[in-house]
C-alpha cells in the first residue's frame, strides 16, 4: 500500500510540476528557446560467473529544456527503460527471475528531473523534481549521506543514471565572500533496493541472514516452523519527515572550500530482526515469523570540503561526520535470547555487527584527493578516504559495547585519450580490511554521423568485476560479481 | 676672402652634417619610441579590442581540421567581467548539458553523467588546439605579465612584439606567449603559444575584423598547430549579446544549473 501511495504522490509531484512549467511557457516570451535532445542506447550485460545474460536493456531518454525568459529556464527530462533479459526468451540463456523482479525492473518510465530553474540578480532557486549531490569527491558511491541511490544493480553505473530524483525546492543567495543555499525535499527517498533475488546481493544476502538465523533458532529447541521474510519500509510522507538543510561555500586564494549540514534519513536500511508466532499457528505445528525490518531512522549529516587547482593538479580534502546512525542489523530482545540459547555461535552469522535496538552508531569519514593531468595519454584521478564508526549500545549477547570500526578505501580512475574519438578508462577502488576490490575497464568509440550533424555515436565495451573475500557484512549492497557490457548509443 | 670663403664651405658642411644628424635621430626617434612603449598599455588597448569590457555572450563555432577530416562543435560563452567565463556545451548532442566555469583561478567541470561540479586543473584541453580558454576568450590581462620585446613588420605592418608571462597560480593553458599588436590601430595580429622552454607549439591568428559592440574587433580566431602542419583549428564568434549576468550566474554550485 505504501508503495503505490508513493507512486501516486510521486505522479502528482510531477503533474505539478509539468503544470508550473506549462504555466511558465504560457506567460514566457514568443521568442522562448527550446532544445530538444535525446538518447537511445542498448547494453548486453553478461556474467561470467554463470555464464548468463542479466540483462538486455533498451533505453530512451529525452531531455527539453527551455529558456522562457531572462533567468527562467524549464527542464523536463525523462527516461524509459525496458530490460528483455528479465523476460523468457528460447534463445538466449537467460537466468529466471521472479515476478517481483520482473515487475521491479522489467519496465520503468520515469521522470529524471522536472524543474523550474530561477536566476535573478540575488537568488538562484531551483523548484521541482531534480537529482542533487553535496558530496564533492570522486565517486557517486561515497554520495550516499544527503542523496538517494538507486542500488538495484550494485550502483554500476554513471552518477546520473543511479542518483534518485527528488521533489525539492533549492534556493542560492550570496553571503558575505561566498554563497549560502537552502534546499527542502519535503518526500525523503532512501536507497533503491531490489525488491527480489536479482543477482546483485542485496536480497540473498538478506534471505541467506534469515535462513541462518532459522537454523541458529532450530538449534535453539525453538519448536515449530519458521516463516522469514524480508519486510521493505518507506520513509512516511509527513511533515515531521520533511529534510532540509544548507550549505555554504566560498573561494580565497585558490581555495575554494564548502560546508553543508543535512537534517535527512539513514539512507541505508538498518535491519531490525523480530520474531513472532504466526497466525494459523495450531497447538501441533507452530508457526514463526522470522522479519527482516527495513528502518531508515532520521540522523543529521555534516560536511566540510576544500580543493585547490593548480596548472596541472587539483588536491581535494573531505570530511562527512554522520552521528546517531543505526548500526547495520539490530535484534529484537526476545529473538536475541532465543539466538543464545542454543549450540551455534549466531555471530558468525552477523560477522560480530549485530546489536540491540537502541544501538547508536556515529561515524566519520575523512578523505583526501589528489588529480594529474601528464599529458592526454594519461591522466590520474584518485581519492582514499578513512571510516571510523564507534557503535555504543548492548551487543547481541546482552553486554555492553563500544566497538570502534575502522575502514579503508581506495579509488583511482586512469583515463587515456590519446588516439582520436577512442576514449579508454579504468576505474578501481580496494576497500579495507575486510579485502574487496572493483575494476571498471571502459573502452568507447566515438563517431558523428556528419562532420556538422549534432549526432553522436557511442559503442562501449567494458566490464564490471567485483571481488569480496569478506561475507561478513549481510547488508553489503554488492557481492561477487563478473560481468561484462557492450552499449551502443546514439545521441541526437 | 678666403676666410669667408672657408667659412661659406665649412658652413654648408656643418649644415650637411647636422642635416644627416637631424634626419638620423628624426628617423631613430619613431624607432626609439616604439622601443621605449609600455608593453601594459599596449597590452591593455589590444585586449581592449580583442575582448569587449562588462558582460556580454557569443556563440563559438569551433572546426578542428585534422588530416582532412573535420570536426565541428558548438559553444556558448558567458562572460562577466575580465576574470569570470562560463562555456556552455551545445554540439555535438552527446555533450550538451557540460558546462566550464571560469572564476579567477578556479576552474570546474560539470558533465551531465556526473551530476555535479568537479575541479579540473588549468590545462585541460578542450579540443583539437583549442583550449578552454580561448572559447571563453579570456583576456590575457591579469593572467599573463608583458615585457615588450621589439617591433616587427608583419604584412608590411609595424606590430609591437610583446612577450607574455603567465603569473604563478592563475587558469592558463601556456606559459608563455608571444603577442603581435598593431602599432597603429593596436589591433591584436597574432600569437605564438609557448611552452615553459620557450618552444613554440600553437599560432594564433585573429582575423575577419568587424563591428561588435561599435568597435572593430576580430570575429575569427585560427589556431595553428606547429608541431602538426595540418592540424588547425577555426573558431567563429558569431551574435555577440550585451547583457548583465548576475554573480550567481558564475558560482560553482550553480554550475549544473540550465
Amino acid at each position: 500500500m505504501l508503495i503505490r501511495r508513493s507512486r501516486v504522490s510521486s505522479a502528482v509531484g510531477t503533474l505539478v510540476a509539468f503544470l508550473a512549467i506549462a504555466c511558465a511557457l504560457q506567460s514566457g516570451q514568443a521568442s522562448a528557446k527550446v532544445d530538444l535532445y535525446g538518447r537511445v542506447s542498448q547494453t548486453a550485460r553478461f556474467f561470467l560467473t554463470d555464464e548468463r545474460f542479466r540483462h538486455q536493456i533498451t533505453e530512451i531518454s529525452l531531455r527539453q529544456v527551455a529558456d522562457v525568459r531572462e533567468g527562467v529556464t524549464t527542464v523536463i527530462e525523462g527516461r524509459f527503460r525496458y530490460d528483455s533479459a528479465l523476460f523468457p526468451a528460447p534463445t538466449l540463456p537467460l537466468r529466471h527471475y521472479s515476478k517481483e523482479v520482473r515487475n521491479d525492473e522489467g519496465f520503468e518510465a520515469d521522470s529524471r528531473q522536472v524543474y523550474l530553474d530561477w536566476l535573478t540578480d540575488n537568488w538562484a532557486i531551483k523548484a521541482g523534481r531534480i537529482q542533487f549531490d553535496w558530496m564533492d569527491s570522486l565517486s557517486p558511491r561515497t554520495s550516499d549521506a544527503v542523496t538517494a541511490l538507486d542500488l538495484r544493480f550494485g550502483g554500476f553505473d554513471n552518477a546520473s543514471q543511479i542518483i534518485e530524483p527528488v521533489e525539492a525546492l533549492s534556493a542560492n543567495t550570496s553571503l558575505g565572500f561566498g554563497s549560502i543555499e537552502f534546499m527542502v525535499v519535503p518526500r525523503a527517498k532512501h536507497h533503491r533496493l531490489p525488491k527480489g533475488e536479482n543477482g546483485y546481493g542485496y536480497v540473498e544476502r538478506v534471505n541467506g541472514l534469515l535462513d541462518g538465523v532459522g537454523r541458529v533458532l532450530a538449534a535453539s529447541g525453538v519448536r515449530g516452523s519458521i516463516r522469514p521474510a524480508l519486510v521493505s519500509s518507506q520513509i512516511p510522507v509527513d511533515t515531521s519527515e520533511v529534510e532540509f538543510g544548507s550549505r555554504f561555500l566560498a573561494s580565497a586564494k585558490g581555495i575554494d572550500f564548502s560546508a553543508f549540514a543535512w537534517h535527512g534519513h539513514q539512507r541505508t536500511p538498518s535491519l531490525e530482526l523480530t520474531i513472532f508466532e504466526g497466525e494459523g499457528s495450531a497447538a501441533q505445528s507452530q508457526l514463526w515469523d522470522l522479519h527482516a525490518t527495513e528502518q531508515y531512522p532520521r540522523m543529521n549529516s555534516y560536511g566540510a570540503f576544500a580543493s585547490y587547482g593548480a596548472e596541472a593538479s587539483v588536491f581535494r580534502l573531505f570530511s562527512l561526520y554522520e552521528p546517531g546512525r543505526a548500526p547495520g542489523i539490530l535484534v529484537e530482545d526476545e529473538l536475541a535470547a532465543f539466538l543464545t540459547l542454543g549450540s551455534l555461535d549466531p555471530s558468525r552469522l552477523f560477522g560480530g555487527r549485530a546489536y540491540r535496538r537502541e544501538a547508536v552508531e556515529d561515524r566519520l569519514r575523512g578523505g583526501i584527493g589528489f588529480d594529474y593531468v601528464f599529458s592526454k595519454h594519461l591522466k590520474v584521478y584518485s581519492e582514499g578516504y578513512m571510516t571510523f564508526s564507534r557503535v555504543t549500545g548492548r551487543a547481541l549477547g546482552g553486554a555492553g559495547t563500544e566497538d570502534l570500526i575502522k575502514e579503508h578505501t581506495a579509488t583511482v580512475r586512469l583515463s587515456n585519450e590519446s588516439f582520436e574519438d577512442l576514449f579508454i578508462s579504468c576505474d578501481a577502488t580496494i576497500t579495507g580490511p575486510e579485502r574487496s576490490w572493483l575494476v571498471n575497464p571502459d573502452v568507447t568509440l566515438e563517431w558523428r554521423g556528419a562532420e556538422t550533424s549534432k549526432n553522436t555515436w557511442k559503442l562501449s565495451f567494458g566490464g564490471w568485476f567485483v571481488q569480496s573475500e569478506s561475507d561478513q557484512s549481510a547488508l553489503s549492497i554488492l557481492r561477487e560479481a563478473r560481468q561484462v557490457y557492450m552499449r551502443l548509443a546514439a545521441w541526437m | 676672402m678666403k676666410i669667408k670663403r672657408s667659412k661659406k664651405l665649412r658652413n654648408p658642411r656643418i649644415h650637411s652634417v647636422s642635416l644627416v644628424m637631424v634626419l638620423a635621430f628624426g628617423l631613430a626617434m619613431p624607432a626609439m619610441a616604439l622601443n621605449k612603449i609600455d608593453a601594459s598599455v599596449v597590452l591593455e588597448k589590444a585586449e581592449g579590442i580583442r575582448n569587449p569590457s562588462g558582460d556580454y555572450s557569443v556563440d563559438v563555432e569551433l572546426s578542428d581540421s585534422k588530416s582532412s577530416k573535420t570536426d565541428h562543435r558548438i559553444y556558448e560563452s558567458f562572460l562577466k567581467g575580465r576574470d569570470k567565463a562560463l562555456v556552455k556545451f551545445v554540439q555535438p548532442a552527446s555533450e550538451s548539458g557540460t558546462r566550464v566555469l571560469m572564476t579567477g583561478s578556479d576552474m570546474y567541470v560539470f558533465v551531465p553523467t556526473a551530476a555535479k561540479p568537479m575541479r579540473i586543473s588549468a590545462n585541460q584541453k578542450l579540443t583539437g588546439n583549442a583550449a578552454y580558454g580561448d572559447v571563453a576568450r579570456l583576456s590575457f590581462i591579469g593572467n599573463y605579465s608583458a615585457k615588450h620585446k621589439t617591433v616587427e613588420k608583419v604584412d608590411g605592418k609595424d606590430t609591437y612584439v610583446l612577450e607574455l608571462t603567465s603569473i604563478p597560480d592563475r587558469p592558463v593553458t601556456y606559459d608563455k606567449i608571444e603577442y603581435w599588436v598593431d602599432v597603429k590601430s593596436m589591433r591584436p595580429v597574432k600569437a605564438v603559444y609557448m611552452t615553459q622552454s620557450g618552444k613554440p607549439i600553437r599560432e594564433g591568428t585573429f582575423e575577419d575584423f568587424g563591428d561588435v559592440f561599435g568597435v572593430q574587433r576580430p570575429r575569427t580566431f585560427v589556431l595553428k598547430n606547429l608541431l602538426k602542419s595540418d592540424h588547425v583549428t577555426r573558431l567563429n564568434f558569431k551574435n555577440p549579446k550585451q547583457r548583465s549576468f548576475p554573480e550567481l550566474m558564475f558560482e560553482k554550485q550553480n554550475l549544473g544549473r540550465n
